[in-house]
């Protein structure tokens, strides 16, 4: 009973908030939840648009929960999503002829690089300097936006696209395979291949209690031999990797090429999935597919029934609210009892 | 008709599950006396002074103010009571100043900072401790010296009745005496005050009337001149201790640690520190708190890099390199505060016995052998999957001896290993470090007793504002000459 309450209370709340939400904006409230939970996994193509939103947000809340193991807090996951997609597009514009097998690894070495270097900026200041990674992280959000828009608009325009900002299109070699002829990717399975690597090595290995030490009582990890500085870089450092990955993934998957907006905010929705997992890399699986479907669905939705597209943010939010308050609840009902 | 006495607990029990921390407690505190609350760690005091203090609620029992029953729900209720009470611990907030930290619990405190209320709220602690900056952050306090802000706090707060928890614990003998004169005085003004301690000397030198507990009962209450020594540390143990005397002497092998000008920084720095330890010797260092002994013993014992000089391991160096980077020195190091200090309280305890080879690859030990070293420390109790956090100090004290003592170390660094523990697990662990010593180990012993010291080091060194300012042995120097140097009285080159 008790492991089923948080979620039960989640959607309770989800529910009289999200009812009371639609009848404000004039919609029938239970037709178009059930509308939502059509959209996002009722038909095959419905569910394969809903991977297609969940992979980002899993990427990114990945990225998340490795550095707040440490215990610290990076919202940096969008920023270094563009960075990776920037530094990924460049291997692609350096050898666009290079076959597949080479081209599509160099090309996630190249987003992976970015992003872990967007991410050693944060984590070096902080490592070295005491800078609070949060402030660091998203203000180079900002940076790397910028930095997309300057290349596209900028050297990497491709002329044939009539001022368009975009580069070429990526040519086969540095496409990323599709899944059953749908719009989901290869992208998913490594992002979940990822996921069960990193609980495996946290679960198993020396490296979790290491960073718990680290986070509970530093000076105690001192005596042990432990860095607090080398944690630091080292979990910043794969977390940024691991979201300039998502980068390089969506602009090859879905866009086709690089262009402006390649995130539409799964750097936070995938920071709000890290801390809704309590920061467990498995839990976050099935939270971003759930996420992912509600995105989708909102797009959807906004098709069919005319619903203001703004409103699936709310929606989002919503959610969020009422998922972070069930637990509370619940923590708060366990210490109790 | 004489008056009601300030307080009166009736009957007063409080259980925490099984354990029946105060049975059936009867005391009365008249106003403007001093009552000596005595009794080993874990006996109950500090729990039956938070019932008075409305930190803990009672599960039966009453307590009258003034003759007038009173349910004090909250330490609000009673300070609005006139009950004050200064904790070892936790009361402050370390990222705010000393004056801050007053301003907080200024009971008259305007809706705008001035000038004069700052000066009103520091006055009190001007008193105690002139040196205490308003200024300094807490934080950077050494430990004695956030005992006697804390003090202040409650001072300031106009209390009829004072409660001191363990207050002289982290105090130096110079400073308990201050603070024994600053309890009379308060009773010489009408107010009340419980000390709670374990330490005779205390109820000694300032209490009216003790009162002692044992295993949550109150066992003995009365004068203070109606009772020996003997007969209150019967009452308190329950069985005689036999104090250890001084061990067998050891045999001193070639000089093992070694200290070479160094110099350690930080808030209270050690300077240009010279000494040797030799192989079965055990060095103690005496000093007031707050003298250079925890930089001192830091740099020792590898966690902060020397700004100079060497530590030397069997002619080694084992000084930390760089302020970053990874070290684990092998130099053992029980520091004071276990959980601050030594362990990860959110970890299990074979989690913190393993912490040493944490950052290497060898192997963590199985819970047997974990269990087995547990029980072998006596940590109660020794279940290897229990949380750190749910021990008591004592308890996670033996715990890092376990860990730090555990694979024969070659050096060994204690700094206030026994502070705050009752007579048993001080016993314990002092008999450790002799045991170590009479293996080889070279033990540098931070102390805090006098008499401790004087009882067990082989040689005593005296550390003021920073220096070694005297190296002396047991038999031919006295608490008395130790405590003039200690003050700064006189320098070695003098």
């Amino acid at each position: 009973m008790q492991r089923l309450l948080a979620p039960g209370l989640a959607l309770l709340f989800f529910v009289v908030l999200a009812s009371g939400f639609l009848v404000i904006i004039g919609q029938p409230p239970v037709a178009t939840m059930l509308d939502l939970a059509v959209y996002a996994f009722g038909d095959a193509y419905s569910i394969s648009e809903s991977l297609v939103k969940a992979t980002p947000i899993l990427f990114c809340a990945l990225a998340v929960i490795l550095p707040a193991r440490l215990g610290l807090i990076s919202v940096g996951a969008d920023g270094q999503l563009y960075l990776g997609a920037l530094v990924g597009t460049g291997v692609v514009l350096a050898m666009p002829g290079a076959p597949i097998l080479v081209l599509l690894p160099a090309m996630l070495v190249g987003g992976a690089i970015g992003g872990a270097g967007l991410a050693l900026v944060a984590g070096g200041l902080r490592a070295r300097f005491g800078v609070n990674e949060t402030i660091t992280t998203l203000l180079l959000n900002y940076v790397a936006v910028l930095l997309v828009n300057f290349v596209v608009y900028g050297p990497w325009k491709d002329p044939a696209n009539l001022g368009w900002p975009a580069t070429i299109p990526f040519p086969d070699g540095a496409t990323v395979p599709g899944l059953f002829g749908t719009r989901a990717h290869a992208g998913l399975i490594l992002a979940v291949l990822i996921a069960v690597v990193l609980h495996i090595v946290f679960a198993r290995g020396r490296v979790g209690l290491r960073l718990r030490v680290l986070r509970d009582n530093e000076r105690v990890g001192r005596m042990a031999g432990l860095s607090f500085a080398h944690m630091v870089l080292l979990t910043m450092g794969i977390g940024g990797a691991i979201a300039g990955i998502a980068g390089i993934i969506e602009t090859s998957a879905i866009q086709g090429r690089l262009q402006p907006g390649i995130s539409l905010g799964y750097g936070l929705t995938g920071f709000l999935v890290a801390w809704l997992s309590g920061h467990s890399f498995l839990r976050a699986i099935p939270l971003a597919i759930l996420i992912g479907g509600l995105i989708a669905a909102g797009d959807t939705l906004q098709l069919f029934a005319k619903v203001p597209a703004s409103s699936v943010t709310v929606l989002l939010g919503l959610l969020f609210a009422s998922m972070l308050a069930a637990a509370g609840i619940a923590r708060k009902r366990a210490g109790a009892g | 008709m004489t008056a009601p006495p300030l307080i009166r607990l009736k009957g007063v029990t409080k259980r925490f599950r099984d354990l029946v921390a105060n049975d059936a407690i009867d005391l009365d505190i008249a106003a403007g006396e001093v009552v000596a609350l005595l009794g080993e760690n874990g006996a109950g005091k500090s729990t039956l002074m938070k019932l008075a203090y409305g930190y803990l609620l009672p599960d039966a029992g009453s307590i009258e103010v003034d003759g007038r029953p009173q349910t004090i729900h909250s330490p609000r209720d009673a300070m609005a009571l006139g009950i004050g009470m200064v904790f070892q611990q936790f009361s402050l907030l370390p990222a705010l100043s000393v004056l801050e930290n007053l301003l907080l619990a200024w009971p008259r405190a305007g809706r705008w900072r001035s000038g004069a209320e700052d000066e009103a709220a520091m006055e009190g602690l001007r008193d105690l401790a002139p040196e205490i900056a308003p200024g300094t952050r807490v934080r950077n306090l050494a430990v004695g010296e956030r005992q006697l802000v804390e003090l202040a706090k409650v001072l300031n707060l106009d209390a009829r009745l004072v409660i001191l928890d363990e207050p002289t614990s982290v105090l130096t003998p110079q400073e308990a005496a201050r603070l024994h004169r600053l309890v009379r005085g308060l009773a010489d003004q009408g107010r009340s005050v419980v000390i709670i301690t374990h330490k005779l000397a205390d109820v000694r030198a300032c209490a009216d009337r003790v009162a002692v507990m044992r295993r949550g009962k109150l066992v003995d209450a009365a004068a203070i001149g109606d009772r020996t020594n003997d007969q209150l540390v019967e009452a308190m143990v329950g069985k005689s201790v036999a104090r250890r005397g001084r061990p067998a002497h050891r045999r001193l092998g070639p000089p093992r640690l070694m200290l070479r000008d160094l110099c350690c920084g930080g808030i209270q720095p050690a300077r240009n520190v010279d000494l040797e330890v030799r192989r079965g010797e055990i060095l103690g260092i005496a000093g007031v708190a707050g003298n250079g002994q925890w930089a001192l013993a830091e740099t020792v014992a590898g966690l902060v890099p020397p700004e100079s000089g060497e530590v030397l391991l069997d002619g080694e160096s084992v000084a930390r390199r760089s302020e970053r980077k990874a070290f684990s020195s092998p130099v053992a190091y029980i520091p004071e505060e276990p959980i601050r200090n030594a362990v990860v309280g959110s970890l299990d305890l074979a989690g913190n016995l393993a912490l040493r080879s944490l950052a290497t690859s060898a192997p963590l030990p199985d819970p047997a052998a974990a269990a087995a070293r547990l029980e072998a420390f006596d940590v109660r109790p020794p279940e290897p999957g229990r949380r750190a956090a749910t021990l008591s100090g004592g308890n996670l004290q033996k715990l890092v001896a376990a860990r730090e003592l555990g694979e024969h170390p070659a050096a060994i660094v204690a700094c206030y290993p026994t502070m705050g523990l009752d007579v048993h697990a001080t016993e314990a662990i002092l008999g450790r470090l002799v045991d170590h010593a009479s293996a080889g180990a070279a033990v540098l012993w931070i102390g805090e007793e006098i008499d401790d010291l004087l009882a067990i080091a082989d040689r005593i060194a005296v550390i003021h504002d920073g220096r070694i300012v005297a190296d002396l042995l047991p038999g031919a120097t006295n608490a008395a000459e130790i405590g003039r140097y200690m003050a700064g009285g006189q320098s070695r080159a003098a």
